[in-house]
């Protein structure tokens, strides 16, 4: 009976799950091989789908009475584990240089009989050909924690940190590259098809050419989150990279490996720009998972020179935009791309606020800000407006617009 | 007589790990330095919390480490979050002073370590860039009729969550991805 409290008391003392900080509070079976020394020099990239991150658990069977998000702890965790091995560790990304690529995914469950919360984690490790070197499967779980996110986050550490040794073990016994520095062909751009199979769209997105080079103009957004960017031209699709990026103002600039046929005006000078209550339009592809593989066109008017309080580089149009447009031209009747189309005010925070919705609030960056970036990116654009007429413009905006295609 | 030393075992148990993680939850000392703002302000944020009142803000406000902090500039590209939360941790102490207390039909108070912790979180058009957390062990002592304090701070929190200002800019200046973001802003924008 004693040993039972005795038990009891100690089982409840170590109910509380400490946030996790770094990977050597975390506990796990598999001991290091003695030989290595950490960081190792091999730089790595880990890969988490979309479908583990945006990962639903429910507990109580179906019902949502206890809904987690582990989507998110589960890359947490990664960023938390793998700097302490390798020199070199982030995400897969156009510029994340790597020797080995490791495939993460996971399935995660939670049982509300005693409150446990539990993953099984599946970790594959690619060469940058696409060759598989190791996998192993690591499952780990924790009881009666408190905070939910604590105890995902803790139980992800331990189970990369456990697959980790297991890989490291496995790899010191064989060639044993990992302490080789990192080489210069680990940090060109890998062939994502090939490690990661083919990829569907996650996103979409809309971007006009600003010169001959096949250089285009977009909003930040539309490709921030991308590992790999298409651009969809003439019915075919074309990798597109980024030259130039901008978080503050959330624009890019991609290139594109064609030559269009048409490309966008853009004003020189202040004196161009638009004016207010001036008529302009828009053309982009919103929708794009249900709509048509052509562009659309939308009409309005410059409703102000500003945008909201406190964005110093929007004005605000009435044409009407959805999701898809985003990167897209607002072009005057003179063909000139006078802005990039970036947002739409929030309906959720309108109706909140104010008790009602708003109609046709969109913003655009304003071509002085689009110049600004263009110039400080040393990016070619030209000014060459048409003779003032709706279908000329419309005409020639269909031809520059293009979609822009995002795949993670 | 067997039964009363079982008893008293348990008793004594009970306190030990009470003490132990009472200890264990004791905030260690740190050296606090004031922040003091070096070369121009950074740029505009828009400002968001949920700590009651104006003082924080107007505190964050007298660094003078922004050009301006605003709570309505929704269409700044540039944000800081910052939240409060208090956690009751699981711990021995709670336990074991529960069991006390539930053993002296609430006699007893019940102590329990909380944890105190302030996060701020830096934005850039929305996306998360940065993120500072500080954290502090709080020690209540309720009745174990009464519900536990969720909302009012107690002064040791209110300091710690004052200090906390200091601690989130000079953690700032040395980000390097928030120097180059203010950096990024300064390119495009006047100053």
């Amino acid at each position: 009976m004693r040993y039972l409290i005795i038990a009891l008391a100690l089982l409840l003392a170590g109910c509380e799950v400490a946030p996790v900080k770094d990977a050597s509070s975390v506990q796990v079976a598999t001991k290091l091989d003695n030989s290595l020394t950490l960081p190792v020099a091999a730089p790595l990239a880990y890969y988490i789908s979309r479908e583990d991150l945006q990962r639903e658990v429910y507990g109580a069977d179906g019902y949502s009475r206890w809904k987690f998000y582990p989507g998110p702890l589960f890359k947490k965790a990664a960023e938390i584990v793998y700097p302490d091995f390798f020199s070199v560790a982030g995400p897969l990304a156009e510029d994340q240089p790597f020797r080995y690529l490791v495939k993460l995914s996971s399935e995660a469950g939670y049982s509300n009989l005693w409150g446990t919360f539990k993953v099984t984690v599946t970790a594959s490790y690619l060469d940058r050909q696409g060759s598989e070197v190791f996998k192993t499967t690591t499952d780990a779980s924790v009881t009666g924690a408190n905070l939910w996110q604590e105890a995902y986050t803790s139980i992800y550490a331990e189970a990369l940190k456990e697959s980790t040794h297991r890989f490291l073990n496995h790899m010191a016994g064989l060639n044993n590259d990992l302490q080789q520095p990192i080489s210069d062909e680990e940090r060109q751009t890998a062939d994502f098809d090939k490690l990661l199979g083919e990829m569907k769209p996650a996103g979409n997105g809309t971007g006009f050419f600003i010169n001959s080079t096949g250089q285009l103009l977009t909003a930040a957004h539309v490709v921030n989150e991308c590992l790999k960017t298409e651009v969809r031209y003439h019915g075919q699709n074309y990798p597109a990279n980024r030259v130039a990026v901008s978080r503050v103002l959330d624009l890019a600039v991609l290139q594109a490996d064609l030559q269009p046929a048409r490309f966008a005006s853009i004003p020189a000078n202040a004196s161009d720009d638009v004016a207010l209550g001036q008529s302009v339009f828009v053309t982009g592809y919103p929708l794009g998972s249900i709509m048509a593989d052509y562009p659309s066109l939308t009409m309005g008017n410059i409703s102000s020179l500003g945008g909201l309080k406190g964005a110093l580089a929007n004005l605000q149009f009435s044409a009407p935009v959805q999701p898809g447009n985003s990167g897209g031209p607002l072009i005057d009747y003179n063909g000139n791309a006078v802005g990039v189309v970036t947002s739409s005010l929030n309906q959720s925070m309108m109706l909140a606020k104010t008790g009602t919705t708003s109609q046709n609030v969109n913003f655009a960056v304003s071509a002085e800000y689009m110049r600004r970036f263009l110039d400080h990116s040393h990016v070619q654009y030209r000014y060459q407006p048409l003779k003032k007429s709706l279908e000329t413009a419309s005409d020639a905006a269909v031809k520059f617009t293009v979609q822009i295609l995002c795949y993670q | 007589m067997f039964t009363n030393l079982i008893r008293l075992k348990i008793i004594l148990l009970l306190v030990v790990l009470f003490n132990s993680s009472l200890v264990q939850a004791a905030n260690p000392s740190e050296s606090f330095t004031e922040y003091v703002h070096q070369g121009d302000p950074y740029p505009p944020v828009l400002f968001q919390s949920n700590i009651e009142g104006d003082s924080f803000t107007e505190k964050l406000k007298s660094y003078g480490a922004f050009k301006s902090v605003d709570t309505d500039a929704m269409g700044s590209p540039i944000g800081i979050i910052v939240m409060k939360g208090l956690r009751m941790k699981a711990d021995a102490t709670s336990f074991s002073s529960l069991m006390l207390s539930a053993g002296t039909l609430g006699l007893i108070p019940v102590v329990s370590n909380k944890s105190f912790k302030v996060q701020y979180g830096v934005f850039v058009q929305g996306d998360l860039l940065s993120t500072f957390d500080y954290e502090m062990t709080s020690t209540d002592v309720e009745n174990m009729w009464s519900g536990p304090r969720t909302s009012e701070m107690k002064p040791a929190e209110e300091l710690f969550l004052e200090n906390s200002l200091s601690l989130f800019l000079n953690d700032l200046a040395k980000d390097r991805k928030a120097q180059e973001l203010f950096r990024e802003y300064y390119t495009y924008f006047d100053r």
